[in-house]
């Protein structure tokens, strides 16, 4: 997770920009207390958004409180406290152990080292992680799986590939809920995982052929350059996923987080895309 | 004649015991023998006559894959519907898309404006959005005129109703600034004569 959607500030209502920071500052220390505190330097803003909207359609209250920053004593920040943030922790944590393992496998010399030793605070990570959610790592390993074949074996298909990924999202953002909502978070997950795929894998294009890796839409294109002259195809595609997230959402019951999503998925989704093509023009 | 579907009461997408039960259901309450000494009695077997028809024209459209008219919105049953589409149509309207999407695979000929758009609408459904614009994009080139594959293409930009980010504009009709604006042009041209 790279953490790409975020709230445009601008456009929030003062109670929900305040509302966006509970939850990031509630999931540093729920992660921290129930997984392990290392999360705590991975967390970044997909997850928050995962985590909001999962909040949002299951129509959760939320209790909140004014709790000393660990980082910063100094400071004060309102925190939440809710069973979705301890989920949504747990399924990040047994994510990371996943990235670790994977960079073990491709990391040569002293790297493999460093993130042999990252393995091992990561599979603490996991272990209390699986502890609290048994089916999630069991769901979430197999579809990582199939996508690490899919980027071994060279896949070209954008699509394919990222719907590996979208189920792991899929997963992070409708386990341990009910059937009706299930089904909408199921969408929501969905759409965001393949947002987020498409465009880190945008964003890594020309790095990653310059060093060789896999890229699934260096593969589909050619190469890095024919990314860059197919943006406005890629622009659309990723418009379309942030649509579809946006009419699953709406399936859902009406609540105060209503504004606050549709501006990081909208707002948010659009700055994330001019930021990486700015970015990658800029090279 | 009148739409079998509308005699019965049920909706074109629905399954073949959905129909029979409805068929049931209307059998019996029409039925002559409910209606013996009783004035009704030529309006119920006339009635009765009308539910059979309908139900007999079902039963023979389906058998051979066509189907009567469908105007429905939002469903994939409509205009160009013709032989073995009608019942991936029917697969996709009942949300069963990976039968459906074996059933394209067995089309013979792939190269139809239809056969693109059913494969693009079932990528679109499983979040598959490049291949499926791909696909609705090739039918609406195949078959310009083809006003379902065009709504479908617009369908994919639109987001939810009730987001305040939404960017799609009206292209139609003017706002109160443009009435003004237009006001104040006439003004300006009427100054100009004198």
């Amino acid at each position: 997770m790279f953490g790409y959607i975020r709230p445009v500030q601008g456009e929030l209502l003062v109670k929900e920009n305040e509302f966006y920071k509970a939850v990031y500052c509630g999931l540093c220390r729920e992660g921290g207390k129930k997984i392990s505190r290392f999360t705590r330097f991975f967390l970044n803003n997909d997850f928050v958004f995962l985590c909001i909207v999962r909040m949002a359609v299951n129509g959760e209250t939320v209790c909140a409180s004014v709790k000393r920053c660990p980082y910063n004593l100094k400071k004060k920040c309102m925190v939440c406290e809710n069973e979705s943030l301890i989920y949504t922790c747990a399924a990040f944590g047994i994510l990371l152990y996943y990235k670790v393992l994977d960079d073990v496998r491709d990391s040569k010399g002293i790297k493999k080292l460093f993130w042999k030793i990252c393995l091992c605070l990561a599979s603490r990570m996991k272990k209390r992680a699986s502890r609290l959610y048994p089916a999630l790592e069991t769901e979430v390993k197999t579809s990582l799986d199939k996508l690490y074949g899919l980027e071994s074996s060279g896949c070209s298909s954008p699509d394919l590939v990222a719907d590996c990924f979208a189920n792991v999202t899929k997963i992070v953002a409708s386990g341990n809920t009910e059937s009706e909502k299930k089904a909408i978070l199921e969408e929501c997950g969905y759409h965001i995982g393949r947002y987020i795929y498409l465009i880190d894998a945008f964003e890594d294009s020309r790095e990653d052929g310059k060093k060789g890796n896999y890229n699934v839409l260096n593969r589909y294109y050619s190469t890095p350059e024919k990314v860059l002259e197919a943006s406005d195809i890629i622009k659309i595609t990723l418009e379309d996923s942030i649509m579809a997230f946006c009419r699953a959402y709406e399936k859902a019951d009406k609540n105060g987080y209503d504004n606050l999503v549709y501006n990081t998925a909208q707002l948010g989704s659009k700055a994330a895309f001019a930021k990486t093509l700015d970015k990658l023009k800029n090279i | 004649m009148t739409d079998p579907y509308k005699v019965l009461g049920v909706s074109p997408d629905a399954t073949d015991d959905e129909i029979k039960k409805a068929y049931r259901s209307l059998a019996k309450k029409y039925h002559p023998d409910s209606y013996i000494d009783n004035p009704l009695s030529e309006l119920a077997a006339e009635k009765m006559k009308e539910i059979n028809e309908a139900y007999e024209e079902i039963q023979k459209q389906r058998a051979t894959g066509g189907r009567g008219n469908n105007t429905g919105t939002g469903n994939y049953g409509s205009s160009g519907n013709t032989g073995g589409y009608y019942r991936i149509r029917q697969l996709i309207n009942q949300g069963r898309y990976s039968e459906a999407e074996v059933y394209l695979e067995r089309e013979s000929n792939k190269n139809t404006a239809e056969w693109h758009y059913l494969t693009g609408v079932i990528y679109m459904h499983k979040g598959w959005m490049l291949e499926g614009r791909n696909h609705i994009e090739q039918a609406c080139n195949m078959d310009p005129s083809n006003l379902e594959y065009r709504m479908t293409l617009s369908r994919m930009s639109a987001g939810a109703a009730n987001s305040p980010y939404n960017t799609t504009q009206t292209t139609s009709g003017c706002s109160g600034c443009d009435i003004c604006m237009g006001l104040m042009c006439m003004d300006l041209l009427c100054g100009c004569m004198r």
